[in-house]
């Protein structure tokens, strides 16, 4: 003691700033996701894959719709054919999701962030908040644009239909949402699995390969069916409902509680896991 | 006392904390994988002011250790404690201490600015910081190049920049010498002096023993994940192998017989040497002289620090070596 007395003590050249911790920590992260240039390259292949299948079956639709019989222009949806691309970017805003979290566990760059911040579950919560805030930013952009340019080119055929129409701006909503649900069970999957690769096969099984089995009339397959992420955008981005689909207040709880209870799992895990 | 305490800042003016401020505080503690003990019991104190090594063969438990210091991983049985509390749960911890645990550990695809800068951020430090703590381990003009295209020693400053970001009390340095070029060597001992001649507590691990005698003024030993000594460098040295005497001489045999007389034990040494024990280079002079025997040659020599740790280390190595086979 007499020793720690006796020494010189250093004098702080570093003073707080008056900002508010949580505004810090998301900034943080914020810096961290912008500053990786592979980070710009995965949302900019999730736009074109929205915005260009998208793009792509209303074309396919609009060509076609003078030969096609009565019957099977009703089969066609215009409001869906506009997100169809959103069927598989999802994976790719999943993987924004995985990647924020899993490259910092593969680096062993976590156990920096968390001897610099021990508050893990305040760490998570601004990473949660910043894949948010950019996949709905770039989630709400994509799907304007694909209904804009989706619509004019059905227009051609007069089948098109405008922003007024009744839950077109609820579909465009719901969309942008669902990739954000989409990158936060991502985000949550990277933290509980921590590793890419594994995340990723999380991830695919529940969005596409779940959905992929799941055909049949009876009530177990049809509510399993209803219970996926898959089917619950598709009612949102859908004019005309099919035969046993989910009513828009199941659609809506089903695409927040996969993000919901896969992020408290993960804020469970992280807490009391070895980092 | 006051006066002081007050010129160093609001952070460290928290009450109850005067006594136990920038000290590392180790009790009883453990920590099992399994079946597999990695820290077993271990209690030490690491005070500000000094260079403290901490020294250990590889295995030994020193990275562990260090993880349970600063809360990521979680301790079987007892405490580790900075500033007199757990580090667990603390939101703005460069503040009180800065770590660089493994330099490898970067995020290769982001600039060195960035990375800092995001650390910084995350804890309400001044951007200012982040410039400062570059020119301060010579990578400033290489801020903006991605980390990933470093080499080892560039990472180990940059882990060194991260650790000193927040201007901390308690600094933690997990084997930094490695990867570093020997101008590298003689600034990071500088750097680790200096920091400790601030009043800063430093802790610096190693499995190289032959560094520490350059580096540290106290040492903490551990094998098997137990504490093996606690000491000052030059008692550790004292402790572990004995210095002992060189000489040469016409006469071995009557000159063993006078020396073994004063209470001197002879051991034939490389080379016609004779190795004295247990007395003085001038104690050995004298008794010469008084049995009329030549020197030719009369030396103190010295154990060094490797010689005292492979001595102290041996028992926990050789324990383990039983063990597994």
């Amino acid at each position: 003691m007499t020793s720690a007395a006796a020494t010189p003590r250093p004098t702080p050249q570093v003073t707080a700033r008056a900002t508010t911790r949580a505004g810090d920590l998301v900034a943080s992260e914020w810096i961290k996701f912008r500053s990786v240039s592979s980070t710009h390259v995965v949302l900019l292949t999730a736009v074109i894959t929205a915005f260009g299948v998208g793009l792509l079956v209303c074309n396919s639709d609009a060509s076609q719709w003078a030969h096609l019989p009565p019957g099977q222009r009703a089969a066609i949806d215009p409001m869906a054919d506009s997100f169809v691309g959103f069927a598989i970017a999802q994976l790719i805003f999943a993987a924004v999701g995985v990647l924020t979290m899993t490259g910092e566990y593969s680096s062993g760059l976590i156990r920096t962030t968390f001897a610099a911040v021990p508050a893990r579950r305040a760490v998570l919560a601004a990473k949660a908040a910043v894949v948010s805030a950019v996949t709905f930013a770039v989630g709400l952009v994509t799907a304007l644009a694909s209904f804009a340019a989706g619509q004019a080119i059905l227009s051609r055929q007069h089948i098109g239909i405008s922003l007024s129409h009744p839950g077109a701006v609820r579909a465009i909503i719901a969309a942008a949402l669902f990739l954000v649900a989409v990158s936060l069970t991502g985000l949550a999957l990277g933290v509980l699995i921590r590793n890419a690769a594994g995340a990723l096969t999380a991830v695919v099984v529940v969005l596409f390969v779940g959905p992929s089995f799941l055909h049949g009339t009876s009530r177990w397959v049809i509510d399993i069916a209803n219970a996926l992420p898959a089917n619950a955008i598709r009612r949102l981005a859908s004019l005309h409902p099919w035969p046993n689909a989910p009513s828009v207040t199941e659609a809506v709880i089903v695409i927040v509680i996969y993000p919901v209870v896969t992020l408290a799992a993960a804020a469970y895990v992280i807490h009391r896991r070895d980092a | 006392m006051a006066p002081e305490s007050a010129a160093r800042g609001r952070k460290r003016l928290a009450p109850g904390r005067g006594t136990v401020d920038r000290m590392i505080e180790v009790n009883g503690l453990t920590k099992r994988y399994g079946s597999t003990t990695a820290v077993d019991g271990l209690s030490f104190t690491v005070r500000p002011g000094h260079v403290t090594g901490f020294l250990g063969p590889n295995g030994a438990g020193k990275s562990t250790t260090l993880r349970l210091i600063l809360g990521l991983d979680a301790p079987t049985a007892g405490t580790a404690m900075i500033d007199g509390r757990p580090f667990r749960g603390r939101r703005r911890a460069l503040r009180d201490a800065g770590a660089l645990l493994d330099a490898t550990a970067v995020p290769s695809g982001r600039s060195a600015a960035a990375h800092l800068a995001a650390l910084a951020r995350g804890n309400g430090l001044p951007a200012s910081r982040v410039a400062a703590v570059l020119e301060q381990v010579g990578l400033a003009a290489v801020a903006g190049q991605r980390v990933g295209d470093f080499s080892l020693g560039m990472k180990q400053r940059l882990g060194i920049a991260a650790a000193m970001l927040g201007d901390p009390g308690v600094l933690i340095f997990d084997e930094p010498v490695n990867g570093l070029d020997p101008e590298g060597i003689r600034w990071v001992r500088g750097l680790f002096r200096g920091l400790a001649a601030e009043g800063r507590t430093v802790l610096v691990s190693s499995h190289l023993m032959s560094e520490m005698e350059h580096t540290a003024d106290h040492l903490i030993v551990i094998g098997r994940g137990q504490l093996i000594a606690d000491t000052p460098v030059a008692a550790f040295v004292e402790q572990g192998a004995r210095s002992h005497v060189a000489l040469r001489t016409p006469s071995p045999a009557a000159l063993t017989a006078a020396l073994a007389a004063g209470g001197g034990s002879v051991t034939p040494g490389p080379d016609g040497l004779l190795e004295v024990t247990g007395l003085t280079a001038a104690e050995v002079g004298d008794l010469a002289l008084a049995a009329g025997l030549a020197l030719h040659e009369l030396a103190p020599r010295r154990a060094s620090l490797e010689d005292a740790f492979m001595e102290l280390t041996a028992d926990s190595v050789d324990y383990l070596a039983g063990e597994l086979s």
